[in-house]
């Protein structure tokens, strides 16, 4: 570095590097392996790696050394090397035979077989998948043998089967949250104390990778303690899911002991450290009935390129290989994928999670079949639709609704599809090109290990306050939250405070193992204590804020409903044990912050809480709930009455005492066969878009839009709206307009800023006619579903889709920008 | 150094001796503890970053102040985000932004309102044809980036404002 460059007003008060890491004992968490600042002599992990932390007394100085060192020439290198070529971050391989009918049981399936991967030692860049390679484990070859047959099959000559075999290419992009990654340390050398401020999704394994970090650093650079404080966010879109800065932040705090040191990216530096969505390159075969229309058999080859630290990469990798089919019903599918090593930025968890890649490939691939069959695409779509009770990629069904064909109907009736041809013709009489564009989608929700924990306190006026640990990002947890508390409790909380991760020392839960990857075995070992839980915090990510991130508060206050209010609401009404009312509690409803009941006096919320408190019953609750594609359920004893709920810990409080841990009497945590299933909760989206292309510039205008999804319970109808409208612009800004060069040039060069990476702009949408259609719940009682990147997905083929129709280039890469547009047009 | 001295939501600041190079946006972050003016790209792009600038005309434009020095607001009259509520009662605006949520994360939601109220000021000195306001709307608001909402329930907020009071905003 030439330090030389900051004397006088610009000098750094403490000069951090690889070195001073080595030398205080600093450990890098697994998750997290690589580097955290590059050593002098090493060839970098990937293009823009940090070499040194610089700290400033004063702002000023920081101010005016950053400026000076922006022109990108502070760092000085050695010899080139060449970059570093480093194994792949994972392969996996999911394949699917089904059996002769839809009732039989598959041939072949992941869940039957479990998940299986080449050997990682190889001497080819890329995997070996061939089932006879060298070094190939049993559990592959078996998986693979099916699977060339599927391939072998796409690749005869079968005059029945209409064979299209397409590429696909997607493009590194940003999350572009708002406001850049930012936080506060603060090491206190006489007591010991670390205390970090910041906001991410992650809030307990951010927590966890600092102490581990930290936990074998020698004095006095090991914190006794180590308090973090989460804050609400700019903007995450899974950009703020582990990702390392809270280490480097952390490094800050600890290297600058007394004083409070702020590390704040500019939006330079978030360029060029944040976490990136992956670029993909695709390979989709699909074979298709010509006398049914229905899909016979897909394969794909998918090849993700991961930058320079693994993060999520084989998570993404198996996560958009499980969504490769779609809303579609497939008998026979092979689907490879394998995230590589790269020196680009690093990529990891982004809206859509790798799904957004491989669906968008899918429904393009879609209509050009559909067109190649001269079919309807809405029509081809619901004939191949998967049913409620059919088997997804993974072998196992959906266990909450599927409703494809209410979707797919409400595209084709919906005037913008309907009137196509119309608006075509009449385009094309005003020199303009239009065309209208239809894609349909389903998204997972949760990650297959995601758990919350809930506390809720009711006082004597009936105030109530909630604790939560899952955060806010602007994507509406803590009103979330409070509605659904509401629901049980009459009246919205006046008090919630979220990104908790150390107020339910009443449960005192423990953990141990990996949830994703443990044996029945082992769980079912670790389950005999009653305070052991396969995961006490999970990322606020894969779109389960409603489901997941309100599931424990909202039994919680079941809890206090139950054996605080209605208990009190009986002494009032004067309803005696022996009354069958007495058992009617889950027919009592709340109206206006009253409960209520058929010919009974509504009884305000602030009554009953004081009566619950003067009689000592429940007011306060606190519990967890985990889910692995199901929930955990227990049994307690509360108040001498057996109560079993989706929770697996519940601690009450009685009046304005203490809490008290209730030790669960049962406990059924979903089986670890689960982790075989690629997704058992799934939210649906269809979208139209109709665009106007001028010829002459190619600049593209979206006329109209409609965008129609299913999502359960809305609990916060406004935000769910809001979604939707934002996932358009994001899927706006994919499709059309956003790119980051991969490598050399890209934004590891810490030169990239908004001027050069553009996302969606108001006058980019059709603000005055974006249409979002929410269906209603199936029943009054279904459980709200994740919905925050299902909405996103959809418009990106759409727009590819209504491209097609409008000019006749069928895109296989993006962005389609105005400029490629021209050039294919010209 | 340049003395600085200048009108900040009504209340005078300075004189004070600022660096040449100092950005507006630091100046009220970092010296003032104004935080309410977000900090989005520095390079004037997403106007996450826009204060309302008082011109002695009577009229008023916003301006980014990532990339504008401190020093260019020597003399001048500015409003920021802290300035837009009297005591606890919000702007209409801002409550229209609340009934709309209008808002997600809310980082740019400060530059949206100031431009928004830019925009509410200017029809009242001179409206516009019911005919041109989602034009007019849509021109005012455009620049600002958001990453969450869409943007239309910003817009729809904004519109709602107006056309609640027709005869103000309206020819």
């Amino acid at each position: 570095m030439d330090l030389g460059r900051l004397k006088g007003a610009l000098e750094p008060a403490v000069v951090v590097t690889a070195d001073d890491l080595a030398r205080i004992g600093t450990r890098v968490p697994a998750f997290y392996a690589g580097d955290l600042l590059c050593p002098i002599g090493k060839t970098p992990l990937y293009l823009g790696q940090p070499v040194a932390l610089l700290i400033f007394e004063h702002f000023d100085a920081f101010d005016q050394a950053r400026l000076a060192l922006r022109d990108g020439t502070f760092v000085r290198f050695g010899e080139e090397t060449g970059p570093i070529v480093g194994p792949n971050y994972g392969a996996f391989r999911f394949t699917r035979v089904a059996g002769p009918t839809p009732d039989a049981p598959d041939v072949y399936s992941p869940i039957q077989a479990g998940w299986i991967s080449p050997a990682r030692i190889q001497d080819s860049a890329l995997p070996v998948w061939s089932p006879l390679a060298r070094q190939t484990p049993a559990n592959y070859a078996k998986g693979a043998v099916y699977g060339e047959q599927i391939r072998a099959e796409l690749a005869a000559k079968d005059p029945t089967l209409l064979v299209l075999d397409r590429e696909f290419e997607t493009q590194s992009v940003d999350p572009m949250f708002l406001e850049p990654e930012a936080g506060l340390a603060w090491f206190s050398g006489d007591s010991s104390k670390l205390e970090l401020v910041l906001g991410v999704q992650s809030p307990y394994d951010a927590a966890e990778a600092v102490a581990f970090m930290l936990g074998k650093a020698r004095a006095p650079f090991k914190p006794a303690r180590i308090n973090s404080h989460f804050a609400y966010m700019g903007g995450g879109f899974g950009g703020r899911d582990h990702t390392p800065f809270m280490l480097y932040l952390a490094l800050a705090g600890m290297f600058f002991p007394g004083r409070p040191v702020r590390l704040a990216h500019d939006r330079y530096q978030q360029f060029q450290g944040g976490i990136k969505r992956h670029a993909f390159k695709m390979r989709s075969q699909i074979g298709v009935d010509r006398t049914t229309g229905k899909i016979r058999a897909f394969a794909a080859d998918h090849v993700l390129d991961g930058g320079g630290l693994a993060n999520y990469s084989p998570n993404v990798a198996t996560v958009a290989a499980a969504a490769a089919i779609g809303i579609y019903d497939v008998p026979k599918l092979d689907v490879t994928t394998v995230a590589l090593h790269s020196r680009g930025v690093t990529a990891g968890s982004m809206r859509g999670y790798g799904t957004l890649q491989t669906m968008t490939a899918l429904e393009v691939l879609i209509d050009e079949t559909s067109a190649a069959l001269s079919l309807d695409p809405i029509e081809f779509r619901r004939r191949n639709a998967l049913g409620p009770n059919g088997r997804t990629m993974t072998g196992n069904p959906y266990t909450v609704s599927v409703r494809t064909p209410e979707i797919l109907d409400k595209l084709e009736k919906h005037p913008i599809w309907r009137d196509r041809a119309q608006e075509k013709a009449l385009g094309a009489q005003g020199g303009k090109l239009v065309g209208t564009g239809v894609a349909c989608v389903t998204k997972d929700y949760g990650s297959g290990a995601d758990c919350s924990f809930g506390k809720i306190e009711i006082d004597r006026e009936g105030r109530i306050s909630i604790h939560c640990d899952h955060v806010e990002m602007g994507t509406a947890v803590g009103t979330a939250v409070a509605n659904r508390v509401a629901l049980h409790l009459g009246a919205v909380a006046d008090e919630i405070t979220l990104a908790q991760i150390d107020a339910f020392d009443e449960l005192a839960l423990v953990t141990s193992g990996d949830p994703y990857t443990m044996d029945q075995k082992t769980q079912d070992a670790a389950a005999r204590n009653p305070r052991w839980v396969p995961s006490l915090s999970t990322v606020t990510t894969a779109s389960i804020g409603a489901h997941v991130g309100t599931q424990a508060a909202a039994e919680a206050a079941r809890v206090i409903l139950r054996f605080g209010l209605w208990p009190a609401a009986l002494e009032l009404w004067r309803i005696p044990a022996t009354d069958p009312r007495a058992k009617q509690w889950e027919t009592a409803a709340w109206k206006d912050g009253h409960l209520t009941m058929p010919d009974l006096a509504p009884l305000p919320l602030a009554r009953l809480a004081a009566t619950a408190h003067s009689r000592n019953l429940v007011t306060g609750a606190s519990t967890h709930a985990f889910s692995r594609w199901a929930w955990s359920r227990a049994r307690f004893q509360v108040a001498g009455v057996s109560w079993t709920a989706d929770i697996d810990a519940l601690a009450v409080r009685r009046g304005d005492g203490k809490f008290q841990r209730l030790d669960r009497s049962s406990v059924a945590f979903p089986p670890t066969d689960n982790n075989r299933i690629g997704a058992t909760y799934t939210s649906l989206c269809g979208t139209l878009v109709r665009v106007e292309i001028e010829r002459a510039s190619g600049a593209l205008n979206i006329a109209k839009a409609y965008s129609v999804l299913e999502c359960g319970r809305t609990l916060v109808p406004e935000v769910v709206r809001g979604q939707a409208q934002g996932g358009f612009a994001m899927g706006v800004g994919y499709a059309l307009l956003e790119s980051l060069p991969p490598y050399e040039g890209g934004p590891g060069n810490g030169q990239w800023n908004l001027g050069q990476y553009l996302i969606a702009r108001g006058s980019d949408l059709p603000l005055r006619d974006l249409e979002i259609e929410m269906l209603p719940p199936l029943t009054p009682d279904e459980p709200p579903k994740g919905m925050a990147e299902v909405v996103m997905i959809p418009v990106v083929p759409a727009l590819l889709n209504a491209i097609f129709d409008a000019t006749g280039h069928r895109f296989q890469s993006l962005p389609v920008t105005q400029k490629i547009l021209k050039g294919a047009l010209a | 150094m340049t003395t600085l001295a200048l009108t900040i939501n009504g209340r005078a600041y300075g004189p004070t001796e600022v660096r040449d190079e100092l950005s507006m946006n630091d100046f009220l972050r970092e010296y003032l503890g104004l935080t309410g003016t977000k900090f989005g790209c520095g390079a004037a792009q997403c106007l996450s970053c826009a204060i309302i600038v008082d011109n002695p005309d009577g009229t008023s434009t916003t301006s980014p102040t990532c990339v504008v020095a401190a020093a260019n607001f020597n003399g001048k009259a500015i409003r920021t985000d802290e300035g837009h509520a009297r005591g606890n009662e919000l702007s209409a605006l801002q409550k229209a932004f609340i009934e709309h949520f209008a808002f997600q994360c809310g980082y740019c939601t400060a530059g949206f309102l100031n431009e928004g109220q830019v925009l509410l000021e200017r029809l009242a000195r001179k409206p516009v044809a019911r005919v041109d306001l989602e034009t007019t709307i849509a021109e005012a608001l455009d620049g600002h980036l958001c990453r969450c909402t869409g943007y239309v329930k910003y817009h729809e907020a904004v519109r709602d404002v107006i056309l609640a009071d027709p005869k103000r905003y309206l020819v």
